[in-house]
């Protein structure tokens, strides 16, 4: 081998190298509209994926307690079984106080609400969390800008992409996502800004009423609760504070989500 | 080599595949990883044969 074409190698191989960054880098920057029009084709797999998911779930779960000493069993079924009670009583008691509200305020119309139950077939348990995919789509009644809520009526994302069988959620904490809220205590509204990882951050006027444990609601529904002000970083050579805000998302404990119809 | 790079490329459609079905980030983080494992690897090899 010579060095003349050896020379020509290497051109060749600089040429490969700069068509696949430029591949690369078209695939990056296009992505979400290459994914928005692929992603229906490849549907199925991914419902495949989350029945799967299930099964091996449900069957690890029913070789466990196989296993299991039958008065373990029988003490978790019970404490799980007073669980249900008291959540039913408690969900009972509020519906009450709404419907005595709504009647209250709306002449005596009162309007009945049914809500899905969704499950995520695909969450992000990096740090990076910005997306989730739920189990409904289009045939179960999920419609665009849905309001999807953890248990307690804790807002967590809202449905950005509908197929036939999944929808796309973008959480509400994603990085740079924005949302409005409001503080329990002094209504003081806040524009949180997502800071990935279930986290938000919001600046507020110095000296504003706020304090840490606050509650923050989502403003456009303040049924919803959206986080817990966790830091308040207080600079008095400013002339705002900087508010940090818990979500509620967190991807190894939310299994069930909900969205009213 | 060029099975080689084959190789390389049913992996990376098979990751890119992937990012589509599972993916929930705003990049295609499977095939970008994929991506790179490979170029580090092409990039990398061509000095391991040469000084042999």
């Amino acid at each position: 081998m010579t060095y003349l074409s050896d020379r020509k190698r290497n051109k060749r191989k600089y040429w490969y190298y700069s068509i696949f960054f430029i591949v690369c880098a078209s695939i990056i920057y296009f992505w979400p509209v290459f994914r928005t029009h692929i992603y229906p084709y490849t549907e199925g797999a991914t419902v495949s994926y989350g029945e799967t998911k299930g099964w091996f779930s449900n069957t690890f779960a029913q070789v466990y307690s196989y296993f299991s000493s039958r008065n373990s069993l029988l003490e978790k079924n019970k404490t799980l079984s007073l669980t249900i009670e008291r959540l039913e009583n408690q969900l009972a008691d509020k519906d009450a106080h709404l419907k005595e509200s709504i009647m209250l305020h709306e002449s005596g119309t009162v309007h009945e609400e049914s809500t899905l139950v969704m499950y995520p077939i695909m969450q992000d348990v990096t740090h990076v969390y910005s997306n989730i995919i739920l189990s409904k789509g289009f045939r179960d009644g999920i419609v665009e800008h849905g309001l999807v809520y953890i248990r307690g009526r804790q807002a967590v994302c809202s449905i950005t992409e509908v197929y036939n069988r999944t929808s796309l959620c973008t959480l509400f904490s994603a990085s740079n996502q924005k949302v409005e809220g409001v503080t329990a205590s002094s209504s003081l509204t806040l524009y949180l800004q997502g800071a990935g990882g279930g986290s938000y951050i919001a600046e507020v006027p110095r000296d504003s009423i706020i304090e840490i444990g606050d509650t923050i609601y989502l403003k456009s529904n303040q049924t919803m609760i959206l986080g817990t002000i966790i830091d308040i970083a207080r600079d008095d050579q400013l002339s705002s504070w900087y508010v940090y805000v818990r979500g509620v998302y967190n991807p190894l404990t939310s299994n069930v989500f909900y969205m009213n119809q | 080599m060029i099975r080689r790079r084959f190789i390389f490329l049913i992996l990376i459609l098979l990751a890119l595949y992937g990012d589509i079905v599972f993916g929930v980030a705003r990049v295609p983080i499977f095939t970008l990883v994929l991506c790179g494992i490979v170029f580090i690897y092409e990039f990398i090899s061509s000095y391991i044969y040469t000084s042999r």
